[in-house]
């Protein structure tokens, strides 16, 4: 190795060594403008930059730009007629001199008064060209070669870093897509989720109304059965009895205690054939449903029916609608829905208390709110209350069948009853009927 | 004095029996235990005035005894029993005169007593 070459490779190394001096490597998004400084400084130019090539690629748009003074304002120029145009995706090119004559069209350079130009492809990992580093001189350069190798070094890595920039920048674009896409989902699932819970519901009530009418319509056949069948053992007791009766006339004895046993045998028929009578509704469909029903009127048959049990104890408060509410059905069928209504209203006042019938009627519907002041119903037993054969009453004062019916004859008008209550606070009962089926 | 003559007609049999026990102080009853049996008493017996019969019965139903019935003694008179309450068909056979009435099982025999001699004295 010559002399000549020793002091040039060492003076290289010099050059590379202040560059890297500082720690470049670790600049994050002021790499650029380090490397620039850096270089436009321990290269004695006078301008550096580097610059990215447009989407177009017939300009190039500075990154990071530096003059002697210090970091200059980006700008864009268009490659035609410039010798980055000879650069960009070729070669490294130099021009130790009079880089304006070869280039007359570049008025850039030609105002700046340059005289040497040292450019550097650079590329992405995949060989796209991607961009340049330049740096320019006012005076003639004489060691192109370590320039070139120079910047050559820092081309690959201003290059990774490009690549590194775009493709964060890509990725952050991605993120935020799906960050917005994840929230757009999210919403969107927490739609359907939410539309699903309500026909989740839906579907429950249509499961519990069709386990019910289904429940019901076994029970209709059922009872038809059961009653025939119980009724003719009910008729064997009753002619038993009819005939002892008689006989004990006969013979002499009608001390009390055969009267008390007597007694038990026709109060349980009775009783018994009560019950199985109640049962026959469930049965019967083919009454008519055209007589013309005064609803205010019917409940004041009832409350006349039931006025033995009233009087003195109860206040009732009538809020009726100024004109009458009528609607077409079964007539005797609704006193019997009032008569179950009001007579459960009354059992639950103890001693004192008040029941309250409102009527109001709005489009096509009739409202009866029927409110007491009585016990209540346990919350538990609210949803059970129409289930046949379901009482809290003692044995013999309740069979269990009223609500069950009455809501049996509600649906047969089309119309519909609810329960609100509050235990020891009292209970009121909602029902709406139709009254537009004329 | 003769006694009214009376045919029941029942599937149950102790439905028969009880009846008799209960009213043949009354009346001379006859007994059928459907509604073929039923036709064969009325015929050998055409003075029988009183005809009571069940609605539900294998073989024949109560109404379709009583309409053949009242071929064979068109001025009895006839009586429905049934565990049910008055149905379309029971409606249906009162207005047109079909049978002159009903009751519910179980039935009060004094009640049926009381119907039957009402009718019987007015006849």
């Amino acid at each position: 190795m010559t002399n000549t070459e020793f002091i040039h490779l060492k003076k290289q190394l010099q050059l590379i060594t202040e560059v890297v001096s500082a720690d470049v490597y670790n600049l994050g998004e002021r790499f650029f403008e380090e490397v620039v400084i850096k270089l436009n400084k321990t290269l004695n130019a006078d301008y550096t930059f580097i610059g990215k090539l447009c989407e177009k690629k017939i300009c190039v748009e500075t990154i990071a730009l530096v003059s002697k003074q210090g970091l200059v304002d980006n700008f864009s120029y268009e490659l035609k007629g410039t010798p980055c145009e000879n650069v960009i995706g070729k070669n490294a090119c130099s021009y130790s001199n009079s880089v304006t004559k070869l280039f007359p069209k570049d008025q850039l350079l030609i105002d700046m008064g340059i005289e040497a130009y040292v450019g550097i492809p650079l590329y992405d990992s995949k060989s796209n060209a991607t961009g340049i580093i330049v740096s320019l001189f006012k005076d003639k350069i004489v060691d192109t070669a370590s320039i070139e190798s120079i910047l050559m070094i820092f081309a690959s890595r201003a290059s990774a870093e490009l690549e590194h920039q775009q493709l964060y920048a890509k990725l952050e674009k991605n993120k935020r897509e799906l960050e917005s896409k994840v929230v757009e989902r999210t919403k969107a699932l927490e739609d359907s989720n939410k539309e699903l819970k309500k026909l989740l519901k839906e579907l429950r009530n249509t499961q519990a109304k069709l386990i019910e009418s289904e429940k019901m319509a076994s029970l209709g056949i059922l009872t038809a059965g059961v009653a025939h069948e119980i009724n003719n053992p009910l008729n064997f007791i009753l002619g038993g009895y009819t005939g002892l009766h008689n006989h004990l006339d006969n013979i002499g004895v009608n001390d009390e205690q055969t009267k008390v046993l007597l007694e038990g045998i026709e109060v349980g028929v009775k009783r018994a054939s009560q019950i199985v009578n109640s049962l026959n509704h469930y049965s019967r469909k083919e009454d008519s449903f055209d007589n013309k029903c005064n609803i205010h009127k019917i409940i004041d048959d009832c409350l006349v029916m039931l006025n033995n049990k009233i009087k003195d104890r109860i206040t009732i408060q009538k809020n009726y609608t100024f004109t009458p509410i009528v609607i077409i059905g079964n007539s005797g069928k609704l006193h019997q829905v009032f008569l179950n209504v009001l007579q459960n209203a009354i059992q639950s006042i103890e001693k004192i208390g008040v029941i309250t019938i409102t009527t109001t009627q709005n489009n096509n519907t009739a409202n009866i709110k029927i409110t007491d002041t009585g016990h209540g119903i346990k919350s538990k037993n609210l949803y059970k209350i129409t289930t046949p054969f379901f009482t809290t009453k003692q044995p013999g004062e309740g069979t269990g069948l009223g609500l069950s019916i009455t809501a049996s004859i509600l649906k047969e008008h089309r119309g519909s009853i609810d329960f609100s209550s509050k235990e020891n606070q009292g209970t009121t009962v909602s029902i709406s009927l139709p009254t537009n089926n004329n | 004095m003769e006694l009214p003559k009376v045919l029941y007609v029942d599937d149950e049999i102790l439905n028969l029996r009880l009846f008799e026990i209960n009213l043949s102080k009354h009346y001379t009853i006859f007994k059928a235990l459907n509604g073929n049996e039923g036709l064969e008493v009325l015929k050998n017996n055409q003075e029988i005035k009183l005809v009571l019969s069940d609605l539900r019965m294998p073989k024949m139903m109560g109404l379709e005894f009583i309409a053949k019935a009242k071929k064979i003694t068109p001025n009895a008179l006839f009586f429905l029993l049934s565990g049910f309450d008055i149905t379309k068909e029971i409606q249906e056979a009162l207005d047109s005169k079909l049978i002159a009435g009903y009751f519910k099982k179980p039935f009060n025999l004094n009640e049926i007593h009381k119907t039957l001699t009402h009718f019987t004295k007015n006849a």
